[in-house]
């Protein structure tokens, strides 16, 4: 028996849903940021063009990540050898997106500078609470997923009996 | 007489409104020209590196949580990542 499938699915669908709110809630509903708002300041009307079609590419990545955590999820479920652990697929959901906060702070907020979370501020304390809030969610999902060990069961899947038969 | 009159009148308001219609990155306006200066440049691929930079590390962890790594230090032929 293995989680590791469902749970390297669960880290590419956190990392893709976790983009999606960084880029939904940050860069769209409060426009706090954008991709390049450090390189390009959102103070003329070309510049909001240029950071929207910079999101843009990067809502697409994390489509892409989320589609491929879901082709993992499928395949992982197809499996008999792979117990089936919402907790620990949970656990590792929030792990991927902690890992996306960290990394993608680290890399774009902190060492690259290509924006920062309230980029009125530059480098301030909401860039700290972003990796804090990575950090955070890496140890929770962590421990979900080390809780869930002993819960995750197998699916009655290959053995059991199948509601449709491939004629 | 009246048709041609609204036929103009649709003309010359398209194109009193084509500048700011128009502004799209792949239009041919002003604003859609200094767009794609503002992408299409010498910082265009330090920029895509610099987006994209993230997903491909947590991308090869994630594929590296998959990896059945005792298998593999062992040299194992039966090793390598899951199917």
């Amino acid at each position: 028996m293995t989680r590791k499938p469902l749970i390297s699915s669960g880290i590419f669908m956190g990392v893709g849903l976790g983009g999606f709110v960084d880029g939904i809630l940050f860069h769209q509903v409060f426009q706090l940021h954008a991709m390049l708002t450090a390189k390009y300041p959102k103070d003329s009307f070309a510049n909001y063009q240029v950071n929207m079609v910079w999101d843009g590419l990067f809502h697409a990545v994390t489509w892409l990540m989320t589609v491929i955590g879901l082709a993992m999820l499928w395949n992982a479920g197809r499996r008999a050898d792979v117990p089936w652990s919402g907790r620990t697929f949970l656990g590792a959901m929030i792990l991927g997106w902690g890992l996306f906060n960290l990394v993608e702070g680290v890399i774009d907020h902190h060492i690259l500078h290509i924006h920062h979370v309230v980029e009125a501020l530059g480098v301030s304390i909401w860039d700290y609470a972003f990796l804090g809030s990575g950090v955070l969610f890496i140890a929770i999902g962590w421990a979900m997923i080390a809780s869930a060990k002993r819960e995750a069961t197998p699916l009655p899947r290959g053995g059991g009996t199948p509601a449709i038969v491939a004629s | 007489m009246k048709r041609h009159a609204s036929i103009t009148l649709f003309l010359l308001n398209a194109a009193a409104t084509t500048s700011r219609a128009f502004a799209c990155p792949l239009c041919d306006s002003e604003v859609a020209q200094e767009t794609r200066a503002g992408i299409f440049n010498e910082q265009f691929f330090s920029n895509l590196l610099a987006g994209m930079l993230p997903f491909a590390i947590v991308s090869a962890i994630a594929l590296a949580v998959r990896v059945d790594w005792s298998s593999v230090l062992r040299g194992n032929d039966q090793g390598g990542i899951a199917p």
